[in-house]
């Protein structure tokens, strides 16, 4: 596994060996956990793998259940994806009939984006509790060379082309305050800091930021940083860093008191759970 | 009473314990800065010996007990 230099689809770009070498030493026995948890705002990768394919998931968590020797298969959809959930039962019963794999159990724990955090999810299959845990560093440098020469990662693999009249800064300020609201509140640096950043992305998208206000949000991105106990905020300021840095040009007019049109047009990123969307872009 | 310490140690905040009581700043101002949120801010490198008394107090008054020295093998 690790000479085929496999890694993880989930953002981080994990060494798949890695993984498994922990699993093996961890003198436990595993259980396997399919996450099809989707929080990540524009993403419709889990639901479209598992209403397209469902059983090349379910084979691939057999495969990985017998290699560790897993006597059971979790798949986590969160609750508000009836749809998917229903496509994954019914590829369980085809298998049933056919006579074939181990117990597979469906849960469903909350739809909030931190739900599909590895620790979170473990701590909610075992505590129903789904928060993140203490993180553990991991010394393992980010894959895929290209990307990482270029300071960039796979993320979670969605790309979303924003049309040429819609305006990055808005659409920024519509993500982090997605991501603000979907904090575990854990934190203080996270539940404080992220509303923050997301009403200085707010005030520069509607033109009505300054210097200050884009002196302001450098200084807080820089102070949120690396200081909660998961990674969700380092994800946002990271996501909000380079969205600046590549839309300078747009970012010095808007903080100049001369937003592009774009910004209050209706926005072009979907979120998967509407409710929490309580932006304007004033 | 104290004797100079020849064990290294940083301070570390366990930031779901932290409610941002602010103490630790106080009394140890030369180590610990708060936010704009009143949320503890402090470096990674090792505390000077001739502070560690001083932030093993912070760490002993913290309220929730957030604030932790940790031995480090790290440079001064």
């Amino acid at each position: 596994m690790a000479a085929s230099g496999l890694t993880g689809r989930g953002g981080g770009g994990f060494p798949a060996a890695a993984k498994w070498d922990a699993v093996t030493r961890s003198g436990r026995r595993p259980l396997v956990v399919v996450n099809a948890m989707e929080g990540e705002p524009a993403s419709a990768k889990d639901r479209v793998q598992l209403a397209r394919s469902p059983h090349l998931v379910l084979d691939g968590a057999e495969v990985a259940a017998a290699l560790s020797g897993a006597r059971q298969i979790v798949v986590c959809v969160a609750d508000d994806r009836d749809p998917t959930a229903r496509a994954v039962e019914r590829a369980l019963a085809e298998r049933g009939r056919a006579g074939r794999g181990r117990p597979v159990a469906v849960v469903r724990p909350p739809a909030r984006y931190v739900s599909g955090e590895e620790s979170a999810l473990a701590s909610w299959l075992e505590r129903r509790d789904a928060r993140p845990a203490l993180r553990v560093d991991k010394s393992v440098p980010y894959a895929p060379g290209p990307l990482a020469e270029a300071g960039a990662t796979l993320g979670v693999g969605i790309v979303v082309a924003l049309p040429a009249a819609s305006c990055g800064i808005a659409e920024t300020a519509r993500i982090a305050r997605y991501m603000a609201g979907e904090s575990a509140g854990q934190c203080g640096p996270c539940v404080f800091g992220l509303p923050a950043v997301a009403d200085d992305l707010e005030l520069l998208a509607a033109g009505r930021g300054d210097a200050a206000v884009l002196a302001r949000l450098e200084q807080r991105c820089g102070a949120i940083s690396g200081r909660g106990t998961c990674r969700h905020p380092d994800g946002v300021v990271r996501l909000v860093r380079s969205a600046l840095a590549v839309s300078s040009d747009d970012v010095s007019d808007h903080a100049a008191g001369r937003p592009c049109p774009g910004h209050a047009a209706p926005m072009v990123l979907r979120f998967p759970s509407p409710d929490h969307l309580r932006v304007g872009a004033a | 009473m104290s004797r100079a310490t020849a064990v290294r140690v940083r301070l570390r905040v366990d930031p779901v314990a932290c409610d941002a009581f602010g103490y630790c700043a106080e009394l140890l101002p030369e180590r610990i800065t708060l936010d704009e949120w009143g949320y503890p801010v402090v470096e990674g490198r090792p505390v000077e010996p001739n502070l560690v008394e001083l932030a093993t107090r912070a760490a002993a008054e913290c309220p929730r007990r957030a604030l932790h020295l940790e031995r480090t093998s790290a440079p001064e």
